[in-house]
């Protein structure tokens, strides 16, 4: 696992998502009352951004068709769906959100 | 008139109408009550502090219907058919979200937060016009009250104050749900109608014999308790706490000396009633002189009474909200879809937040509950907890619905402490009949 800096602590806040840069890829990076998250900018329902929706519960709601996704294991809720999201490994180091992707 | 409870009302004149099981297992009754009374009748899709900024949404069922009720940028909220008039639909998802403008995930009709169609794909291409000149969400009527939003499917309904009436909207007023959290939310499906369960929150006859762990601190029945009918079809019972029913035998039990704890007062070495109702006296005045020093500063807006006391409040058809001095439960039975001989029950539990305390006992039993806004939960009845009474309620459910399917069943035989039950019945029969 590599860890690559996505973005600074300051600018991130409480139930909000920012959008970062993964090695050229989107991702969505953000925290909540459960810790800092990392998932990929994608609802896989119709395959829209799903930067824009709103955080409650530890869980991102699309804002096309509000289809809810939870920010730790990336498990849809609700009939729209049955794929989840991808979760990245998120920490902090310094002042810093570092994001893990695998070595292949 | 005694001041230590709430202020009786006049007794209406039933008229006694007999009632039989055709309106449990029928089918043909089930949808007569939806168009009748159900799409003409308040409802509460959620609180209002769940949506708390422009676009958020809250998605509420009733049966077959589905209602979308979302706020504005001005702070007001609007609600919706959950259907688009292309195809027919669902445009959202429950139970709550986000949304700019409404997408339907069919083929991409737009919705405006007005519910007005703005953006369809291929416009020109309607022999009947352009849909976004023409058609929209179907509008509901929406209220805000108690921190809840509220709706009624039908246009021409009265507001929601005229259908509650002065009692329940001062009464429940004051204890300003809009400022507790809801700590529980859960919904289970269970196999009987939705009105088992409504009946049996209209009589407290059932509480000696289903929950026997409410006698040593809740009055059930007698001087100490009183059932009133209220205009409408709603209902109240008033049930003093603090105090051992008048039914319970032996000598004092917990939970009563944990709850007197709570406030220094001992229970008294030889506790005869005249003792025991003193207690209840006693707590009142102690809350009354330490309740904001010790953060409770939501008792200044109660009465003496709503201090230690329970009332519930059965509001017609189905939303029973009990008021208690230390928090507000939601036990509400919705019709299924289709089904009359199965139903949705919702559980929710609202607590004022009060400075130094991170939790609160649980009515669900088990750990103390975090006073944090809780994630809504849905289960069927049986695979997990819906709480100690809650669950014992809900136990009867399927055995009464059994019967129901029997010709060996006639009618209720009521007596006078299930009177609650007559008036909601008649009150019922009146929207199906149309002379509601």
């Amino acid at each position: 696992m590599i860890f690559h800096q996505v973005i600074e602590l300051t600018k991130l806040a409480n139930n909000k998502a920012s959008v970062a840069n993964l090695n050229g890829n989107e991702i969505l990076v953000g925290v909540t009352n459960k810790g800092y998250f990392a998932v990929e900018n994608n609802c896989p329902h119709q395959n829209k951004p799903l930067c824009g929706g709103r955080i409650r519960h530890g869980h991102i709601s699309c804002p096309v068709h509000g289809m809810r996704f939870n920010l730790e294991t990336g498990s849809p809720v609700g009939q729209l769906t049955n794929k989840s999201i991808k979760v990245y490994d998120a920490r902090v180091n310094g002042d810093w959100l570092e994001v893990g992707e695998l070595d292949e | 008139m005694k001041n230590d409870r709430p202020a009786e009302i006049d007794r209406p004149q039933l008229r006694g109408d007999p009632i039989t099981a055709k309106r449990y297992v029928s089918r043909e009754y089930f949808k007569y009550e939806l168009n009748n009374m159900w799409r003409k009748t308040w409802h509460i899709a959620g609180l209002a502090y769940q949506a708390p900024e422009s676009g958020d949404y809250l998605v509420a069922e009733v049966g077959p219907e589905s209602v979308i009720v979302v706020r504005r940028a001005d702070g007001s909220f609007s609600g919706y058919f959950n259907v688009c008039p292309h195809r027919g639909a669902r445009v959202s998802e429950g139970p709550y979200g986000y949304a700019e403008q409404f997408t339907c995930p069919y083929h991409g009709w737009q919705f405006d937060l007005d519910g007005r169609v703005v953006n369809v794909p291929g416009p020109e291409d309607f022999e009947r016009g352009n849909p976004c000149e023409k058609l929209g969400l179907q509008a509901v009527v929406v209220e805000v009250l108690f921190g809840m939003v509220w709706f009624n499917m039908d246009s021409g309904c009265e507001s929601l104050t005229q259908y509650l009436g002065e009692n329940i909207t001062n009464e429940i007023g004051s204890y300003r749900i809009e400022e507790m959290v809801r700590v529980l939310d859960m919904t289970a499906s269970t196999d009987c109608n939705w009105k088992v369960l409504s009946d049996n929150f209209n009589e407290a006859y059932h509480v000696q014999v289903v929950h026997p762990e409410l006698m040593p601190y809740i009055e059930t029945q007698g001087d100490f308790s009183q059932i009133d009918l209220l205009p409408n079809g709603h209902n109240r019972g008033w049930f003093a706490s603090y105090q051992p029913s008048t039914l319970h035998e032996g000598p004092v039990q917990e939970p009563l000396p944990s709850l007197l704890g709570e406030w220094d007062i001992p229970v008294p070495e030889e506790p005869t009633m005249k003792k025991l109702r003193q207690l209840r006296i006693d707590v009142q005045k102690k809350k009354r002189e330490q309740g904001s020093a010790r953060g409770f500063n939501h008792y200044a807006h109660l009465k003496d009474y709503q201090l230690t006391d329970y009332i519930i409040y059965n509001i017609f058809p189905n939303s029973v909200i009990t008021v208690g001095p230390d928090g507000v439960q939601l036990l509400r039975p919705r019709p299924h879809p289709s089904d009359p001989a199965r139903c949705l029950f919702d559980h929710w539990w609202m607590v004022p937040r009060i400075d130094g305390r991170t939790h609160t006992p649980s009515p669900a039993g088990g750990p103390p509950l975090p006073v944090e806004d809780a994630e809504h939960q849905a289960f069927a009845y049986g695979d997990k907890s819906l709480g100690i009474t809650a669950d014992q309620d809900l136990s009867i459910g399927a055995i009464q619905q059994q019967g129901f399917g029997s010709i060996g069943f006639k009618e209720f035989y009521l007596s006078d402490t299930e009177i609650r039950l007559q008036n909601f019945h008649e009150r019922l029969n009146d929207y199906l009949n149309g002379t509601a």
